[in-house]
């Protein structure tokens, strides 16, 4: 019996990708670690996303405040403003928002790079180099996402919630330490470890992807003969 | 023959994708000092022949030896190894694009010879450019290149581990005829001062008059015509004959 060709292309896929995952927890724990490489990654996936990573937690924020204000103000509950909104965002909506933004942002970027490397025999060139390109390339950049995700998602937490800050503002005086005590009193640490375990292993998952779309991407000869016509 | 004269052996070798046959029993011996210029049309295999020597391939039949080595059975420590001795130039150079001059030949001499000091580093990063009469832009980035640039600072980056074997992919496709000469000017000079011997993956006869010890025609998978550049000339074959008609 044979598979249609779509269900049959989904299993090829999804095999491709599980042994690419099985690779790289292999070749990422043998030396030798390519640390400048790592560094270089992270600052470049990390450090370089935190802008509209920081943009869109602040209006995350602002927004989920002023729109929750009026319902809970129904109910006389306005005081429960701060505490809400920050255990939303820790829970939940920091971490889903930075990895969309990141999934978006960076997942794409290493994608049409490796991709790049690839059709131009830059990962080729690597190999015959003695360099294993796997290790330079994908372990690298994997575990800097992963790294990262998680900072980014601290970062995010913290403007997100100053934004609320802001928000309540909007419509009520409430001091800084007010503010502070109510959202630290209701945070615990049950809140963000979770939180922080969940991004590490998004950031897991979309480096994995991204890599392995740019890293086994196969143009078509012709293409590929058409490109090294013009390069 | 003294067997350690003969740098490279590939013995009836044959690659094939799906039903697209590629290779079918082709067969080449380099011997040391000597260059092997391998003529074929574009889409002939020939840089699957060359891919297949380093094992960025892997064939379907036949033996490939480097420096009597086996190149099919070595696992892959031993494979990056002999790797580091044989140079590698790739069609469209295959500079890496994020990195700087000096940073892309700096990459495979910070793996493989970690003892060095970074002054010797250093010494040797310009003693490659200026081989290829580059040292000033030792800082560019690839981007900032041209093609006949790319060229030169692929075949230092192919020159600073120092390798006795040197595979050339199309080194001249996409150059203007003067660049080109220039660049075949190079890959004399270079061989003179470094004594490596080469195979050169080429379309182009004037190539390979400058260049070849010994031309091989690759024609459907297989050695379909060997000699030397006056040999081939007075062949009448029509299939050799169209690479000297178009040469200029
Ligand atoms: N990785 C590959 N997968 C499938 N087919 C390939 C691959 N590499 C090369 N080929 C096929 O092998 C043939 C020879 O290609 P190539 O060696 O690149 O030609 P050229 O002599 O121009 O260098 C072409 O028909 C090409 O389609
Ligand atoms: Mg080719």
């Amino acid at each position: 019996m044979k598979l249609p060709k779509g269900i049959s292309d989904l299993l090829h896929e999804t095999g491709q990708l599980s042994s690419f995952v099985v690779r790289f927890f292999k070749e990422g724990f043998k030396p030798r670690y390519e640390w400048e490489e790592l560094f270089k990654q992270a600052f470049i996936n990390g450090y370089k996303s935190l802008p509209l990573v920081g943009i869109t937690a602040f209006i995350m924020g602002l927004v989920l405040t002023v729109q929750s204000r009026p319902t809970l103000a129904e109910f006389g509950a306005t005081s429960w403003l701060p505490a809400m909104i920050a255990i939303s965002i820790v829970r939940e909506i920091g971490p889903v928002i930075t990895a969309l933004i990141c999934a978006g942002k960076i997942g794409s970027s290493i994608g049409a790079e490796l991709g790049s490397m690839k059709v131009t025999e830059q990962i080729d060139a690597m190999e015959v180099s003695g360099t294993n390109p796997f290790k330079f390339l994908v372990v690298t950049r994997v575990l800097s996402i992963a790294f990262m995700l998680p900072i980014l998602v601290i970062l995010a937490d913290l403007i997100a919630i100053y934004a609320c800050y802001i928000g309540v503002n909007f419509k009520d005086v409430v001091s800084w330490k007010l503010f502070y005590n109510k959202v630290f009193n209701s945070l615990e640490y049950s809140d963000f470890i979770p939180a922080l375990v969940k991004s590490f292993f998004f950031g897991l998952t979309i480096g994995l992807v991204g890599c392995f779309k740019g890293y086994n991407s196969q143009k078509e000869q012709k293409e590929l003969d058409m490109l090294q016509i013009l390069l | 023959m003294d067997n350690t004269n003969i740098i490279l052996k590939i013995e009836g070798l044959c690659k094939a994708f799906g039903s697209n046959v590629v290779l079918n029993n082709f067969n080449l011996e380099l011997i040391k000092g000597e260059n092997i210029v391998v003529l074929g049309k574009s889409g002939s295999g020939k840089s699957v022949l060359i891919k297949c020597i380093v094992g960025l391939l892997k064939p379907d039949k036949g033996n490939i030896h480097v420096f009597d080595t086996n190149m099919l059975e070595l696992d892959q420590e031993s494979l990056d190894k002999i790797r580091i001795k044989i140079g590698f130039l790739f069609q469209n150079s295959a500079l890496y694009d994020s990195m700087t001059v000096r940073e892309n030949l700096e990459f495979p001499m910070r793996r493989h010879w970690i003892s060095l000091t970074s002054s010797e580093v250093k010494n040797l990063v310009e003693e490659s450019l200026d081989n290829v009469g580059l040292l000033h832009a030792i800082n560019m980035m690839p981007s900032e290149l041209s093609g006949g640039m790319r060229k030169r600072i692929g075949i230092a980056r192919t020159l600073i581990m120092k390798p006795k074997l040197i595979l050339y992919d199309e080194p001249t496709t996409g150059l203007d005829p003067i660049t080109s000469r220039e660049i075949v000017q190079l890959m004399l000079d270079l061989q003179k001062k470094y004594h490596t011997s080469s195979v050169i993956i080429s379309h182009d006869m004037s190539v390979a008059k400058l260049t070849a010890n010994k031309i091989i025609v690759l024609l459907d998978g297989r050695n379909y015509a060997e000699g030397t550049y006056d040999e081939l000339k007075k062949s009448s074959d029509k299939n050799i004959n169209q690479f000297f008609e178009f040469a200029s």
